[in-house]
């Protein structure tokens, strides 16, 4: 480091405070802007990309975003169920291929979503390790869940309660973990995946129990009458699914009218996609079929709006900034112009003491932007879970 | 090795006048002639104002003089180009000044080898890094600094705040010495401890020192006393 480099490192480095403070100035003033576009952007491109895979989306009358942003990133608020019952209607029309999902539990704070192997195929997912789903409890989890919890094949996962103080509620099942899948980069990394009934067992809606017609289930019964055995309290529930007791669960009522968060539809084609739409424009349905690009499209459109309300804003607070940093800056020239003079004497050019001066604006000015570089980078990672997180409030 | 003929100096401009607070004073210095030979050690008196500053300046070629020619070491300086002078000064002269003039930012040590880093850029003949701060250490070792190498200069008292502006001036072992009022900050026994050091720096290297100074007590240390009011009127030669 030449000499006037080196004084103007060592200027900067005894004056922390004065230098930091500059510094964490010009990163922000670097940062928030650039942030702001780079967030919007790279938010943009992961939503609009998913949604653009997502062909139609048919769900309950309601929410357009809510349905959207559930069903493709398993976050916001639950909409509206739609039955089983519209999954077997629309699957009957022969319209292409039609995924259900029920994405309403949760395991570990990561989603817990019911689907039938179709949804894989669709999405592109492989497994890392492990097998795919073959019986009811058992579960393949995404990437980032996997690392995330520190758990792998033949661990177990519990669903979590719906209201912790229901003491009549449904238990928490115990899910076994068969297979990891490799990462995607998408809301998919993070999600457990279950067969669609697990989730309806999750439900409540089926369940398993020790077998009452044993002997030694005597004392669990309540009432025997005309064949029809009613438990008591007493009776021993299963909340966990295994080779052995599976062929005690069972699912009490109409399975169509179990519920189904959304069902993802497939069309061969546009002319079929077009007539699936057809099917659903009436605005008396209770349900609605969606063209996920154009709904994220729609709030995309709002953001950018804000996005540049926000970085003209930003700008402005820049130029503010630029200016008190001169001003700093001359009176800090002034501050020194004993110490300048000293040099000079000494035998210093202008040119030397320029230099110097100058290689502090350089250290503090790379300095920074690379702070805010590095700012950036991280935030990129996150970008897409901040503004997702930002619609959820 | 100092020769000052028929020398004429007026501050004129605010460029020159940053140099000292006579700006726009009308201040007029006239130097009918001044020689020192080399090894000389020279106390420069006077009343304040009376241009001993001024003096000291025009010898490094800090200032340039209106009429007249200024000659170190054999080189006529007052028309060098600004480069050369500065490198002149750089290699060839060491200031040290009433108030120390320390930079707070640098340690003691880097505050010594600072002609260095000064140097190095305008200079293709330097001695390696390694030699200057080996040669610092030494001087500082000299005035009993070596322990405190690596502290501020905030951290030390006057007296020895001085003894490092004295290695400072000292680290390329020039042959002139210009010292203006060293003392004037200091209490009586870092006054003497400074001037010995100085003197005792001089004789080593056998350097012409040139020190203003207002004392009376210090006078007697040096090999002449030049009242800068006589150099107008009947000049000055050993």
């Amino acid at each position: 480091m030449s000499g006037a480099w080196y004084l103007g490192w060592r200027y900067l480095a005894f004056h922390k405070i004065k230098c930091a403070t500059l510094m964490a100035s010009i990163t922000l003033m670097l940062f928030l802007p650039a942030a702001t576009r780079v967030l919007v952007s790279d938010s943009a491109a992961a939503l609009t990309a998913r949604a653009n895979d997502t062909p139609l989306l048919l769900g309950a009358a309601g929410s357009r975003l809510e349905l959207v942003l559930n069903s493709l990133y398993f976050q916001t608020g639950q909409p509206a169920a739609v039955s089983n019952k519209t999954l077997e209607q629309v699957q009957a029309t022969g319209l292409g291929e039609f995924i259900p999902l029920n994405t309403r539990f949760q395991s570990l704070g990561h989603p817990i979503v019911g689907t039938t192997l179709d949804y894989f195929a669709f999405r592109g997912l492989k497994l890392a390790e492990g097998r795919q789903l073959g019986m009811l409890g058992e579960c393949v989890i995404g990437a980032a869940a996997a690392v995330q919890q520190d758990i792998g094949i033949g661990d177990y996962l519990v669903s979590s309660p719906e209201t912790v103080f229901d003491i009549a509620g449904v238990y928490p099942l115990k899910m076994t973990v068969v297979g990891v899948l490799e990462p995607s980069g998408s809301a998919d990394d993070d999600a457990i995946f279950v067969d669609i009934r697990t989730t309806w067992i999750i439900q409540g809606l089926g369940h398993g129990h020790q077998d009452l017609s044993r002997p030694e289930a005597r004392a669990a019964i309540l009432n025997r009458k005309e064949g029809v055995i009613t438990a008591n309290a007493a009776v021993s529930q299963y909340t966990e699914i295994s080779a052995h007791n599976i062929a005690d669960f069972h699912f009490h009522g109409n399975s169509s009218d179990f519920p189904l968060t959304s069902i993802i539809a497939v069309p061969p084609d546009e002319k079929i996609a077009t007539l699936l739409r057809g099917r659903y424009l009436s605005d008396e349905q209770d349900l609605q079929l969606l063209v996920p690009s154009t709904v994220l499209d729609e709030l995309l459109e709002t953001v950018f709006t804000v996005q540049n309300y926000v970085v003209l804003g930003l700008a402005m607070l820049g130029l503010a900034t630029v200016a008190v940093i001169i001003l700093v800056f001359m009176l800090s020239q002034q501050l020194r112009r004993g110490e300048f003079h000293t040099l000079s004497r000494i035998g210093a050019s202008r040119t030397y003491i320029g230099l110097l001066v100058a290689s502090e604006l350089v250290f503090i000015f790379v300095g920074s932007t690379l702070l805010a570089t590095l700012l950036i980078l991280g935030m990129k990672q996150y970008a897409l879970q901040i503004l997702q997180g930002f619609l959820t409030l | 090795m100092i020769e000052m003929k028929e020398v004429s100096f007026r501050y004129k401009s605010a460029a020159a006048s940053a140099f000292s607070a006579k700006e726009n004073s009308g201040f007029v210095m006239r130097i009918r002639s001044l020689k020192v030979l080399r090894g000389e050690r020279i106390a420069l008196v006077g009343p304040s104002g009376s241009g001993k500053t001024t003096l000291l300046s025009l010898v490094a070629g800090i200032l340039q003089p209106d009429f007249g020619t200024v000659r170190v070491d054999g080189q006529e300086i007052s028309g060098l180009g600004d480069s050369l002078v500065r490198q002149f000064r750089i290699s060839r002269v060491g200031q040290v000044f009433q108030s120390f003039e320390l930079l707070d930012y640098l340690s003691i040590l880097e505050n010594v080898m600072l002609p260095w880093y000064l140097r190095r850029d305008s200079s293709n003949t330097v001695m390696s890094k390694a030699n200057c701060r080996r040669r610092a250490q030494a001087l500082l070792a000299d005035v009993g600094l070596a322990a405190r190498i690596n502290d501020q200069p905030g951290h030390l008292s006057q007296g020895e705040q001085q003894r490092v502006a004295v290695c400072r001036a000292m680290l390329n072992h020039p042959p002139l010495i210009l010292a203006d009022e060293p003392t004037g900050n200091l209490d009586q026994d870092n006054k003497q401890t400074v001037v010995d050091l100085l003197l005792q720096q001089a004789r080593r290297h056998d350097s012409t020192l040139l020190m203003v100074t207002h004392d009376q007590s210090l006078l007697d240390r040096f090999d002449s006393i030049v009242d800068i009011c006589s150099l107008s009127r009947e000049g000055f030669q050993r």
